[in-house]
Order: structure tokens, then C-alpha cells, then sequence
């Protein structure tokens, strides 16, 4: 099945405001001690994500761990911090 | 504000690294040489299919096996496995060879899933779905300018592609831990980590007990270069198994063969390029279509443009996904695969604008690139560090011997020469603590949760104590790797030194400032006329007593202060060049290095040795990048053919060039304060050495690594194209 918000234009990609997910990790929180923000540049991304509860790239719900993912409610694995 | 000492004494010295000779001796236990009383061996079951769902997992004839104490499914019924090397399941045994036994013994039924291993075939519509959501997922688009207008006006344009491949950590120690329970409550472990307090915090969290119970301990390690942060599912394993045994410690570290599947490596990158310029060698434009894997994972995005003013530019990046081991941070994530597409077309640009492709860089540096002050303030040109550093590296290597790309002579033996630019960030974080303990013995301690990756961290905190106090740095202990001390920062980033130098110096100050008012008060003295030098007390500058009388002066309590981060004595934000001069012979495709200069700045530079040495390790990071590396994965059985140390190449001790190290440490630079160097020596290494081989042969080589097939590919493409065939 397609993915809508895949098949956006690159800049129309959503962004995402909720809270992460309190199991998602990545290098920076443990670098930069920020607990919200990826290691996102201006103009590229290149964070790599992980979940506590897997310790992998993949969820509970077996699906990709990310940014803007791990930030949807509607995912069942997702606790709010 | 604080400020580093004017003239100082030993910052800034070559200072051998204090444990040194307890690493070379063998007297000093790495994490994985820990054998706690009545240590249990732990080894993984991993997929030996890059996609399957386990149907069933069967453990009982395991757990009968002899020496056999615990057995934890991690993968179980229903679970999908997405490379080969994914984790399965942990066994714990008297004997490694017991556990291993045990492993082969579980009982595994499969559904083999479709697999796909490629980038090339992960984006093709029949391709099987790694991410539900699809194999391909672009990244932010970057617009600026109008680049097809400057095409059209531009003097020369580039079309290329450029490519390198994934490249696995080799870290010398792999990942692991030993675990054991000490209560119901209560975990000590012995970790290969970049953090121990984040790995803390992390068991913490699977077992449900409080933080402070869990004592992480990293004396030394042996490389983690951004791929060791946390427990990890071994790690975590380890410990569910020391549960299942009463606590018996559980050492579970990975082998070489699971390093590579699992251990993290760096994303392949590709780009399609289109690149203009003017005749005064001005880039004008430039458009690029770029991808990346990191496996079943993200991350494979990088900074591109890189490093140059370009006023046209639109770029796009697809991240793909694959049925390989996901991407870990590996030594300046990013900048790598960004720079040698750089760099590879600044040159082709060059090439065809008939210019010294070292004048066209300095033409495009980016003036409006500024790095910050020992202030906090952006008032540091980057563009002018790299005016002052780019010449000195030119003479280094003998960039007046560089001869025009394709004009090395004539027979099979040519030389050539290349250079690149880099940059990172790095700075510090102003979250860490450390202790300063001044006992009445006379002994100093400095403690803090952070961990010596092998960069130094320990040596530089003694340096910094041993500075201020007037001591030796064999006077001072530096007391690291220990997650219930004062909280300590996390060896990522090139952040260490700018983290924990400031708070050091801190602690360390107050320690002596504290130390002077009591010592005063017993001789009775003003504070304001004692002073610490050569290992002595001083009154009014003449010495009156030894260090150790001083500290009796004390009494019974010694002097302990905590302190934080402080602004003015780190920064961030650091330029750097490197070039190269191989040897290439166009028979074979053997490249042989000859020469590589490194060009670094980073700010204030506690120990020239222990910096040099880092940049040392980063440039020769840097040359198995551009020669040698390549996770190579069989579209067929999905499977990674060279996961070992025989057929993933990496450098010898023969093919090590000389390596001129220069660090560009002016009065300008040392006021900016303490900047880590960890990544930024490492970023340039590839991308130079790949425009030095196709100055060399006379075309570009644009898939890295620089290879024999990859040099006679292109070689054979050129001539191919010329009709020569």
C-alpha cells in the first residue's frame, strides 16, 4: 500500500510536534544531552534511531524507529515521555 | 570569566598518555578481559538469513545441555529477522565453547522471507519491503538559487557519479559487557562503552531499578568510534542471563564475525552530480541527486554541498533501506561520504576548467562561514583558517610537484597528487561535574563519570590538575569510567575534552583556592601570597615546603570541591586539509600511498601527543576508507561474504605512508579554547586520497574504495569510451 506522506514531495514532508516516544534513543541524547531534538542539520538528517524496548531500529509494532514516527500517538507502542 | 594560564607549564606539552605503559605491558584489563569470580560465558544465536520470521524457537535441549545456566529468546515466534546477523537468542555456560554448543543446540524454525540487499534492487518496484512504509525515503529537499539558469551560463559543467560503499566498524575490542547481579536490585558491569553513564541508565531501565543501584565500569576500552553507546542487546542480554544464574557474571562480547553483521557501520553514499563553474574558476551551480544505505536502518543522509559558497544549488537525497546490519555513528557521521563526492567533483571541475584545483577551493571558500570565539561569539572566518592552513599543507607534501590530471608520463608507474577540505563542529556541553579531592597525603584525585576512549580523556584531566596545582602529571590520579561518579559526558562528537576540561579546571581551581586559605591559616599566612610551583609551596615566591608538608597543613580533612562547565574555555567549529601523493600503477591498479599531510586546527591543544596521536588514528582511518574497505553483501543468499578479518581489508603496517601531521595551533586558535579533535581527522582522508589516484591515472576513479578492480574498471571505462577497447 502506498504511503501517502512517502509519496509527498520531499519538502512537503510532514513535521512532526508531539513528544517522542520515551523509549526512542539516539547517539545525541547521550552526546548533546538532549532529550527532544535528532541530530538534525540544516539541511540533512542523518540520526540514527534505536527503541529501549528492542534495542533496534525497529518498534514493538515492527516498524521503523524514527523522528517523526516515534512521535505518533497512534503508533501502539507509544508511551509519551 | 576563567581563562587558561597565559605561559603554560604542560598544557600544550607532548605528554605521554599515563597509562600508557600499563595498556603496552598488558597490565591494565580492558572490559573484555574481565573475569569476575565465577564469570559464566555468553554467546548470541544470530540469523543466518537476511529475512525470515521466526515460526517457532525450541530452547529445551539447550538448556540441557551440560555447563548450560540460562537461556533468554530474544527473537521469539512471530519475530521478523532483517539481516543476517540478526539477533536471536543468548546462552550462558561454564565455557565459551559449552555456550556454544548450547547455541547450536536451540531449535530455530524459519519462514524465509524475500530478501534484498542492494540499493540497486531495493528501489525496484518488485522489490520486498524492508520498512512497511517502502525501501526508499527521501530526505529534506535543498533549493537555493537557479541552477539551471547558471548551467546555461556557466564555462564548464560536470555530469558525474561518484560512489562508496557501506564500511563496518573494526573496533579492536568488540562490543560487549560482562554483568552481574550483586542483589536483587543492584548491577554491576564491565563495559566496552562510549558512555557509562548512558549504559547505567539503560540497564536501569530494562530491570526496573533505580539508576544509582547500577554501576557501570569502563577503566579502558579498545575503540567504540561512535558505535558503542548504551547497553545494547547483548549487553541487556548479559544481564538477563547473570539473573537466570543467580547473579553469576556473565561476560558476553561479540566475535568478529558478529562485529561485522551487527557491531554498526558507516552508510554506502552515491551521487549523481552536475557541476558549473567560470573560467576564473568560481563554482557556480551545483545539482545532485543522492542515496544512501544504512541497512535496515536510517541515517545514511550527509552534509552536501560541503565546505564551499555555491550560490545555485538543489540537491535531493533518498535514503534505502536493505536487509543488511543497520548503521551506527562511525567517526564524524556524515562528513566522510559528503567530502569525497565534494571534493571528487571539485576536482573534475577543475580538470575541465584546466585550473590548479587548489586555487578553485581557496576561490570558493565560504566567507560568510564564521566559528565561534573563546566569547561564544561567530567572529572566527572558517574560510580564513583554511587560507592560512591550505599552504602549509601544499608545501608539506609538494604540491609544485603535481603535474596536470592524465599528464604523469608514460609508463605503467604513475604519481599523483590530491588534496580535500573538511570541517565539524564538536564544542562542549555544560551538563558534566567533576571532583577535585586534595587529601592530606598529599595525593590528588580528580573523578568524574566520563571514559577514555583511547583519545586521552585521562591523561588530559591530570595535565589540567597538574598545571594548576604545580604538580607532575604522575602526581595527579585521574579517576574515570565509573558511572556513579559526578556525572561525565558521553565520548561522541569530538565533545569530551571541550566538556570535561572546563569543569576540571574548575574543580581543580577551587580545590587550590580552598587548599591556599587553609594552608594559610595553619602557617599562618595570607592566602594571597601563597602560591604552587615545582611541586612545592611558595610565600611570597621563595618555596617553604614540599607539596606533601603543604598537604599535612590540612589536618585530618582533605579538600573535595565539585564543579561545572564554564564558558570561555572551550569552543567549537574547526577547518582542516589534508593532501596526498600516491603511486599508481595502471597495470595491476595497486595504489600505493607515499605521503599523507594533515592540516588540523582545534582550538587550545592540552597534549600535542596525545592530539597528534588522534589525528594519526584518524587519517589512517581515513586511507583503509579511500583503499581498502567494502562490507561486501551477495545479492543471492543476501549474506555478507567477507565478515572476518581476512577478506574485509584493511591497512598493514605496510601500506601505512608517512604521515605529516601539522597542527595549526596559533595564538589565534589557543584563545578559542579547548575543541575536540576525535572526527575532523579523519573526514578528508578518502576524498584526498581519491583525487590524488586520478591525478595519477588520468580519469576519474569514482567508486571507492580505491581498489585494484576499482582503478582498472575505470581505466577500462575511459578507454572503453576513447574506442581503445
Amino acid at each position: 500500500m502506498a504511503d501517502p506522506d512517502n509519496d509527498l514531495p520531499p519538502s512537503e514532508l510532514p513535521i512532526a510536534h508531539e513528544a517522542p516516544c520515551r523509549h526512542l534513543r539516539h547517539k545525541g541524547m547521550y552526546v548533546y544531552t538532549d532529550g527532544i531534538s535528532g541530530e538534525s542539520h540544516q539541511d540533512y538528517d542523518n540520526t540514527i534511531y534505536w527503541c529501549l524496548t528492542t534495542m533496534k531500529s525497529f518498534g514493538p509494532d515492527d516498524d521503523m524507529v524514527d523522528g517523526p514516527g516515534c512521535r505518533n500517538p497512534g503508533r501502539t507502542c507509544y508511551e509519551a515521555i | 570569566m576563567p581563562s587558561w594560564p597565559e605561559k603554560p607549564r604542560l598544557i600544550g606539552k607532548s605528554i605521554p598518555r599515563i597509562d600508557g605503559l600499563a595498556k603496552a605491558s598488558g597490565k591494565i584489563k580492558y572490559p573484555s578481559d574481565m573475569r569476575p569470580e565465577g564469570t559464566l560465558f555468553g554467546v548470541m544465536l544470530y540469523s543466518p538469513h537476511p529475512h525470515a520470521k521466526v515460526t517457532s524457537i525450541d530452547t529445551a535441549a539447550a538448556e540441557k545441555m551440560p555447563g548450560v545456566k540460562g537461556v533468554v529468546v530474544i527473537a521469539k515466534a512471530g519475530a521478523t529477522l532483517r539481516y543476517h546477523g540478526d539477533d536471536i537468542a543468548g546462552v550462558a555456560a561454564e565455557t565459551e565453547e559449552q555456550a556454544r554448543d548450547a547455541v547450536r543446540a536451540i531449535k530455530v524454525d524459519y519462514e524465509i522471507l524475500p530478501h534484498v540487499v542492494t540499493e540497486e534492487d531495493a528501489v525496484k518496484p518488485d522489490a520486498p519491503k524492508i520498512v512497511p512504509s517502502g525501501n526508499a525515503r527521501k530526505g529534506r529537499a535543498q533549493t537555493t538559487g537557479d541552477p539551471e539558469a547558471a548551467f546555461k551560463e556557466a564555462d564548464a559543467v560536470v555530469e558525474a557519479e561518484y560512489s562508496a560503499p557501506v564500511i563496518t566498524h573494526v573496533c579492536l575490542e568488540p562490543h560487549g559487557l560482562t554483568a552481574r547481579w550483586d542483589r536483587d536490585d543492584a548491577i554491576t558491569a564491565w563495559a566496552s562503552t562510549q558512555a557509562v553513564g548512558a549504559t547505567a541508565g539503560e540497564l536501569a531501565g530494562r530491570f526496573s531499578i533505580p539508576v544509582t543501584n547500577v554501576t557501570v565500569l569502563t577503566e579502558v576500552m579498545g575503540g567504540g568510534f561512535g558505535s558503542k553507546f548504551g547497553a545494547d542487546v547483548w549487553g541487556l542480554t548479559a544481564a538477563e542471563l547473570s539473573k537466570k544464574a543467580g547473579g553469576r557474571p556473565v561476560k558476553m562480547f561479540l566475535d568478529r564475525i558478529q562485529e561485522h553483521l551487527a557491531g554498526g557501520n558507516r552508510p554506502s553514499a552515491a551521487g549523481k552530480v552536475k557541476i558549473a563553474g567560470k573560467k576564473d574558476g568560481t563554482v557556480t551551480a551545483v545539482v545532485a541527486t543522492t542515496s544512501g544505505t544504512g541497512g535496515a536502518r536510517g541515517g545514511s543522509n550527509f552534509p552536501f554541498p560541503y565546505v564551499y559558497a555555491i550560490k545555485n544549488v538543489s540537491r535531493e537525497h533518498t535514503e534505502i533501506f536493505v536487509n543488511g546490519g543497520g548503521a551506527r555513528a562511525m567517526r564524524a557521521p556524515g562528513h566522510p561520504q559528503g567530502c569525497l563526492i565534494m571534493e571528487a567533483a571539485m576536482d573534475d571541475l577543475a580538470d575541465k576548467l584546466g585550473i590548479d584545483p587548489l586555487e578553485m577551493r581557496l576561490k570558493n571558500l565560504n566567507d560568510g562561514d564564521k566559528v565561534v570565539d573563546a566569547n561564544g561569539k561567530p567572529t572566527i572566518s572558517r574560510a580564513g583558517i583554511y587560507r592560512e592552513q591550505v599552504p602549509i599543507g601544499a608545501k608539506l607534501i609538494g604540491w609544485e610537484n603535481r603535474k596536470p590530471r592524465g599528464q604523469n608520463g608514460k609508463g605503467p608507474i604513475k604519481r599523483g597528487y590530491g588534496m580535500a577540505l573538511h570541517q565539524w563542529g564538536g564544542g562542549g556541553t555544560a551538563v558534566n561535574k567533576v571532583t577535585c579531592t586534595i587529601s592530606p597525603d598529599g595525593s590528588v584525585e580528580l573523578k568524574t563519570a566520563t571514559q577514555d576512549i583511547g583519545t586521552g580523556a585521562r591523561t588530559i584531566l591530570a595535565i589540567i590538575a597538574a598545571e594548576i596545582l604545580g604538580l607532575e602529571v604522575k602526581d595527579v590520579i585521574s579517576n574515570i569510567g565509573n558511572s556513579t561518579f559526578p556525572p561525565g559526558q558521553g565520548s561522541g562528537g569530538s565533545t569530551t575534552s571541550p566538556s570535561m576540561a572546563p569543569p576540571a579546571f574548575n574543580a581543580v581551581s577551587k580545590a587550590r583556592d580552598e587548599f591556599l586559605a587553609r594552608v594559610g591559616k595553619a602557617i599562618n599566612e595570607e592566602p594571597a601570597d601563597l602560591t604552587l610551583q615545582d611541586g612545592k609551596l611558595d610565600v611570597k615566591g621563595k618555596a617553604v615546603m614540599s607539596w606533601k608538608d603543604a598537604c599535612r597543613k590540612l589536618g585530618m580533612m582533605g579538600v573535595s570541591v565539585t564543579e561545572g562547565f564554564a564558558e570561555g574555555l572551550a569552543s567549537g567549529g574547526v577547518a582542516g586539509c589534508q593532501f596526498a601523493d600516491v603511486t599508481v600503477d595502471i597495470e595491476t591498479g595497486v595504489v600505493k600511498l607515499n605521503k599523507i599531510v594533515a592540516v588540523q586546527d582545534s582550538g587550545l591543544i592540552l597534549d600535542m601527543l596525545t592530539w597528534r596521536s588522534q589525528v594519526y588514528g584518524g587519517v589512517i582511518g581515513g586511507l583503509n576508507y579511500g583503499l581498502f574497505e567494502e562490507r561486501v553483501m551477495d545479492p543471492g543468499s543476501g549474506l555478507m561474504l567477507n565478515p572476518d578479518m581476512e577478506l574485509y581489508k584493511l591497512a598493514g603496517l605496510s601500506d601505512i605512508p608517512e604521515i605529516v601531521v601539522h597542527a595549526h595551533d596559533t595564538p589565534e586558535m589557543r584563545a578559542r579554547g579547548v575543541i575536540g579533535v576525535g572526527e575532523p581527522p579523519t573526514i578528508s582522508t578518502a576524498a584526498a586520497i581519491g583525487n590524488a589516484v586520478t591525478n595519477a591515472v588520468g580519469v576519474r576513479v569514482n567508486k571507492f574504495p580505491m581498489s585494484p578492480m576499482n582503478v582498472l574498471n575505470a581505466l577500462n571505462a575511459a578507454s572503453n569510451k576513447e574506442g581503445k577497447a
